[in-house]
């Protein structure tokens, strides 16, 4: 074996111990509590999501879930980068668009979901909450990256007389990038939160939050805690997609001087 | 023609860098802005760059003029090659940097980025920036800082063959063979 195939299996050696030891800490604490609603036993859970697994309609809720995080998440994304751009690069409309930001911020998403089931239906929740969690992070981000671009690099591209698009392409989303990849890595986990919780209480047809408000109806734990496993399983697999997505296009150099 | 300036003044705060500076930068020649630190000789070289506004004076015949600068700090793109680099600046996709990062020695290092290259090697990759560009007027703040003297002397003897018919060259240094090797004028700064 060699040197790097060894630390690989110590890296997953020590997740599967630490894995092990928060299992055996949740089993201790249901022995404790011995009450199944409060803390179900967790091989149960784990066995009700091998269940879960196999049906039809867990995946066609996780799908419908997944497809709500992508549309909030990429709407948010779009009109984020491009309001985010116009706000660094302009002050009027930073002026503008800040208080927005500011009170969507400030705003409880529990009043968005109450509103928001006023305006829209039931689907449509979940996708416009995503979207308002993830709007300000992403705006935020792009405009601390737009004004902390390096003056002294605009200088010299204006001084050679470099065309605008150039300058946008080589300067602007260079030094935006690790902004807008921090920004996209926080709202995919915070997308997820708050899409199932619109969910919970929007109740679509298909959703992952309604099979946990279902959960909660019928005082289901085992079925509560073995549907938030899934989600933490699908957040965590999507995340570290993205990363390594971004790792890759990274495109660093290995030359260097000795 | 030529490059005038009449009584430039330039103070940052209470501190006045420039004051009453008059003086004629001549096509085809060569100036060297010669004086100590914090004498006003990068002001006035980012006043003639024009990225820094002055206070008051006239400045004439830079209007239009394609103005190369080799900055004190390199100011290069940090994810772009030495190559690249000095690609930003040119509006050829085809152009052959190769040449100019020859003529400075780092051919070999053309891929590598600003973040491998020592700071000599940086300068160098400027210095490369700015003749490939091949401006009317050539501003060189301290460009040989950091570079070892048989390669500045081969920079200096390239400049120097290469320099266009009509092209003004104003460049600052602390040193006094440069300035020697290199200026057709120098221009004393207090």
């Amino acid at each position: 074996m060699t040197d790097s195939t060894i630390n690989i299996s110590k890296k997953a050696f020590f997740k599967i111990a630490v894995l092990l030891f928060w299992l055996a800490i949740w089993q201790a604490i249901y022995l404790l509590v011995q009450n199944n609603i409060l803390i179900p036993a967790p091989l149960e859970v784990l066995s009700r999501l091998k269940e879960l697994v196999l049906l039809r309609s867990f995946w066609v809720s996780l799908l419908f879930t997944i497809s709500r995080v992508f549309a909030g998440v990429c709407l948010a994304l779009v009109l984020g980068t491009a309001l985010g751009f116009l706000s660094g690069l302009n002050r009027f409309c930073y002026e503008i668009l800040s208080p927005l930001v500011v009170a969507i911020k400030s705003t409880p998403v529990m009043s968005f979901i109450i509103v928001a089931l006023v305006w829209f239906g039931s689907g449509n929740v979940p996708v416009f909450i995503c979207f308002l969690i993830a709007f300000p992070i992403i705006w935020t981000n792009i405009w601390e990256g737009i004004t902390n671009v390096n003056i002294k690099l605009l200088e010299m591209a204006r001084v050679y007389r470099v065309p605008r698009a150039k300058i946008l392409t080589k300067i602007y989303l260079q030094e935006i990038k690790p902004y807008f990849i921090s920004g996209f890595l926080t709202i995919i986990g915070m997308g997820w939160k708050a899409t199932v919780t619109a969910e919970v209480l929007s109740h679509p047809v298909h959703a992952v939050g309604s099979r946990l408000y279902d959960a909660r109806v019928f005082i289901n734990s085992v079925d509560l805690f073995a549907f938030t496993l899934s989600i933490i399983g699908i957040s965590l697999l999507i995340e570290n997609i993205i990363i390594r997505l971004f790792a890759g296009s990274g495109g660093s150099r290995t030359n260097s001087v000795s | 023609m030529s490059v005038k300036i009449e009584n430039l003044n330039k103070a940052y705060g209470n501190l006045q860098v420039i004051k009453n500076f008059s003086y004629t930068f001549q096509d085809d020649k060569i100036y060297c802005l010669f004086g100590p630190s914090g004498c006003g000789k990068t002001t006035l070289l980012h006043i003639l760059a024009g990225i820094l506004p002055y206070d008051s004076g006239i400045i004439s015949g830079l209007e239009n003029k394609k103005i190369a600068v080799v900055f004190q700090e390199d100011r290069l793109l940090p994810w772009l090659s030495a190559e690249e680099n000095i690609k930003f600046v040119i509006n050829d996709k085809h152009f052959d940097a190769e040449k100019y990062l020859e003529a400075v020695g780092l051919k070999e290092f053309r891929k590598f980025q600003p973040r491998h290259l020592s700071g000599g090697m940086k300068r160098r990759v400027a210095i490369a920036r700015a003749l490939a560009y091949q401006g009317q007027v050539l501003l060189m703040d301290e460009p040989f800082k950091g570079i070892d003297e048989e390669l500045k002397r081969k920079i200096m003897d390239y400049i120097l063959k290469t320099k266009s018919s009509g092209q003004i060259i104003i460049f600052s240094t602390h040193n006094l063979h440069e300035a020697k090797y290199m200026a057709h004028e120098i221009v004393q700064f207090e």
